[in-house]
């Protein structure tokens, strides 16, 4: 039985001249026990298409459908009072930020009650076994504790469970999940899609938006690629990864970072560049001998207090080299002390204990002001370039502030600006705008411009690519090897994704508690992981087959 | 395609909230245009008073005591003969330089205080935040009418205690600004590209810190003049005949009932003055928030 069937679907916003159509006509259809995935990239529409199929589509919508049938049912028109009574009872929605979705002042417990409450299932006593019983049924631990505990208290991995129980609470034959491991660890994500695919297994309908092909590969029976508010195709999951017919979908999953992308382009080829392999630059401002290793990190330690006075060791006896032109790669979950590794290697913060040498010369544990000279050697790019750009400056005043004062005189100094632009591949004109106004993988290019502009040795990439599409990721990455030819930087690249990690690394640190559980050449460990950890982290990683190459 | 006949749902149409329009966001500039204007009026008003008025605000004429709005006349004259709409405009200077004069002082004394308590460390904010909290407990005009008993009646004066009475509410501004500008990872990126203490704390923290302050400043001269134009009118400011608009309208008070015209135009123009510089605070605080919000 068809759980739900949608066609020629259109979704638009806005008045008069301003109205702008985001879904163009789309057709789907999912059966019980099937599962549905829409991929595409952000702006495509999928998410504003699962949510219209709700009545959820927002304050100065305009939706139109076909065909818009609930279990045979047709909904259109439905007014705000019956959506209210479809939604929790025959359909689920699960949505993408657990946090942001439960209420922060309200135990767990009595969130999913309410859905209970609401569609007026059962009594307290029966409702309250009820809710225990689901929080059991998602893997919540200790479900009689989790009950009474607020969202805070509750690992992100368990509040998508329990958003998860209060999306099945009255067992609807239809969920709808919105992204629903885009914010969770490799590992949690596995045990969320193992869930899923149990809810499935019994007998749901199950439809999943999602930007990562990997966790669609795993999950879905079927796969629509949206484009620009239209799918450009559909079919089930092996035909339309293995064998994508529509020049889009080809180009997504190229994109995607693997082991098979390795030391190749992601994004369609541009303009070749010219490389002149430049000499790699162990600057020459430093008197005594240098090594090899740019950056020595031996034995460092670092812990924090906590606001509730408890300390917190977030980096254990860490150690590690990064040589000349080399990338190291750094991958864990949260929480596993990555980014406090790259804020001890920038020097913003100082070990407590072990040193931080820098081309052989102290770099921890001296003061600022000696420290100061040789800061443009190690630079960074962040996760959210916006937040760390100055909001009152454009992207030429950005990228001059950076540069060094005694290199670049008078024109000279515009000029440089105008290099580093078309180096990162951005337009002159880009340069009197303000980063607001740009794109995210603009944005992440500017960021990239200004952390070349003092001409350093080693750039710091802290989830530089996590926060792109696909697309635009995967020409962030080739733009960052392409710079690591071109001027022979070395790059400490932190991330979460395994895939992004594989395919720009030389070598891996894999973290886990503050501590690196093991290290060695990016093959090595992706094909023989010695660590236990390292195996489960490669083992719940989501990969797309390609069974027709 | 099928047509999409009646049956076609309109599933979230007209829901809650309409999305503004481009004629929308015309409308919302009205305020602001017309606040414009009259700001403009005023830098008339002060920069050359006597294009506007044609008489002189101290020329007493006993025979035309007390006469209503006329031609002549616009605003009338008061009880001395002398016409209200001059002593208006030449009022603008005293009333508008308090209000400017006292909201600039005001800022300085916050930056200072508030910049000290931001980067001073510990010992220095804990010290700074006790004073401030010292001063929060009177109410502003209290403390204004305090120090203008200690300084005596003058604009001077006038100027020194509305500032000293509106420093403490901008320091606690200045204050929370700077420590949450301090914290952003943009403070950081600039530190990271090497950038001195002094060159990150001049060029990026205390500019970023000011930016919301302009906006609070702007909504700050109305209440300044509000202030001013009080203590003036309670006789604490600008001596008698001089055309103050709060020492007008405690000049006028006496005749409210028989010539309403020597109160009401006054006290409109502080009224105008407020709503003027409120609604251009008002629009510039949108226009940054707004773009603070898409980020």
């Amino acid at each position: 039985m068809t759980a739900l069937l949608v066609e020629d679907l259109r979704v638009g916003f806005g008045v008069g001249s301003d109205y702008r159509e985001v879904v163009k006509g789309i057709s789907f259809g999912v059966s019980a026990g099937e599962c549905l995935a829409i991929v595409g990239e952000s702006g495509s529409g999928k998410s504003v298409s699962a949510r219209s199929v709700i009545g959820l589509a927002g304050s100065g919508s305009r939706v139109s459908a076909n065909k818009l049938e609930l279990h045979g049912v047709d909904v259109r028109g439905y007014p705000d009072r019956r959506w209210r009574g479809i939604r929790g009872r025959e359909v689920g929605f699960i949505l993408q930020d657990a946090l942001v979705s439960l209420d922060p002042l309200r135990p767990v417990g009595k969130e999913i009650t309410e859905t209970l409450t609401l569609h007026g299932w059962g009594t307290a006593r029966t409702r309250h076994a009820r809710v225990l019983e689901l929080l059991e049924q998602v893997g919540v631990p200790e479900p009689q504790l989790r009950a009474r505990q607020l969202s805070g208290e509750l690992s992100g991995g368990q509040r998508q469970r329990a958003l998860i129980a209060s999306a099945i609470a009255l067992d609807p034959g239809l969920l709808i999940a919105d992204e629903p491991t885009t914010a969770l660890d490799v590992t949690v994500q596995a045990q969320i899609l193992d869930l899923l695919d149990e809810t499935k297994a019994r007998g749901k309908a199950v439809l999943v938006i999602s930007h990562d092909l990997a966790v669609v590969a795993r999950l879905a029976d079927r796969v629509a690629v949206m484009n620009h508010g239209v799918i450009v195709e559909e079919g089930p999951t092996a035909q339309v990864l293995g064998n994508p017919r529509d020049a889009y979908t080809q180009r997504l999953l190229d994109a995607v970072p693997s082991a098979h992308s390795r030391g190749t382009r992601l994004s369609p080829a541009t303009s070749p560049r010219p490389a002149p392999k430049r000499s790699s630059s162990v600057p020459d401002v430093f008197d005594g001998p240098t090594r090899s290793a740019l950056i020595t990190v031996d034995r460092v330690s670092k812990s924090y207090r906590g606001p509730d006075g408890i300390t917190r060791t977030v980096v254990r006896d860490v150690s590690f080299e990064l040589g000349v032109g080399e990338t190291l790669g750094v991958v864990g979950e949260s929480g596993s002390g990555k980014t406090t590794v790259a804020r001890l290697v920038l020097a913003v913060t100082q070990p407590d204990r072990g040193e931080i040498r820098l081309a052989g010369q102290p770099w921890s544990g001296i003061s600022e002001h000696q420290r100061r000279p040789r800061r443009r050697l190690i630079t960074a790019v962040y996760q959210d370039p916006l937040s760390s750009f100055d909001p009152r400056w454009t992207v030429s005043r950005l990228i001059l502030d950076a540069l060094p004062a005694d290199r670049y005189r008078g024109s000279a100094r515009a000029a440089r600006v105008a290099e580093l632009l078309s180096l990162v591949g951005l337009e002159p004109e880009h340069a009197d705008r303000r980063p607001l106004k740009l794109s995210g993988g603009q944005r992440q290019r500017v960021a990239i411009a200004r952390a070349l502009a003092p001409e350093p040795s080693v750039i710091i990439c802290d989830e530089s690519v996590s926060a792109l599409d696909v697309q635009v990721q995967a020409q962030v990455l080739d733009l960052l090897a392409d710079i690591q030819n071109q001027l022979g930087v070395s790059y400490l690249f932190i991330s979460h994704d395994l895939g992004v990690i594989h395919h720009v690394s030389d070598r891996i640190l894999v973290m886990q508690g503050g501590r690196i559980v093991e290290q060695g050449a990016a093959d090595q460990i992706f094909d023989f992981p010695q660590h236990p950890y390292t195996q489960a982290l490669l083992s719940s990683l989501p990969r797309i087959q390609k069974e027709i190459l | 395609m099928t047509t999409l006949d009646s049956s076609a749902a309109l599933l979230g149409a007209g829901t809650s909230r309409p999305v503004p329009t481009a004629s929308a966001f015309r409308r919302l500039r009205i305020g602001p245009i017309l606040s414009v204007l009259f700001l403009l009026f005023l830098v008339v008003a002060v920069v050359d008073p006597s294009l506007l008025a044609h008489y002189q605000p101290l020329a007493v004429d006993p025979a035309k005591s007390l006469e209503a709005p006329s031609v002549a006349h616009l605003f009338g004259t008061d009880e001395s003969g002398r016409d209200v709409f001059s002593r208006v405009v030449y009022g603008a200077t005293p009333s508008l330089s308090i209000g400017l004069a006292a909201t600039a002082l005001g800022l300085a004394i916050a930056i200072v205080l508030g910049a000290l308590a931001g980067l001073g460390g510990r010992v220095v904010d804990a010290i700074i935040g006790r004073i401030l909290e010292i001063l929060f407990a009177f109410p502003a005009l209290l403390l204004a009418l305090l120090f203008v008993t200690i300084f005596g009646a003058s604009v001077e004066s006038l100027i020194i205690s509305v500032g000293l009475g509106s420093a403490p509410g901008y320091a606690r501004m200045v204050r929370g600004q700077i420590l949450a500008v301090k914290s952003s990872p943009y403070v950081e990126a600039s530190y990271v590209l090497g950038h001195s203490r002094w060159r990150v704390l001049g060029r990026t923290v205390l500019p970023n810190a000011m930016r919301p302050l302009l906006v609070l400043a702007t909504l700050g001269i109305g209440q300044s003049i509000i202030w001013a134009s009080s203590l003036s009118f309670l006789g604490l400011g600008a001596a008698p005949p001089a055309p103050e608009w709060g020492a007008m309208l405690a000049d006028g008070r006496e005749f409210i009932s028989t010539a309403w015209w020597v109160e009401l135009f006054p006290g409109a123009m502080i009224v105008f003055v407020t709503l003027a510089t409120t609604s251009l605070g008002r629009y510039l605080q949108r226009r940054l928030e707004g773009r603070g919000a898409d980020a």
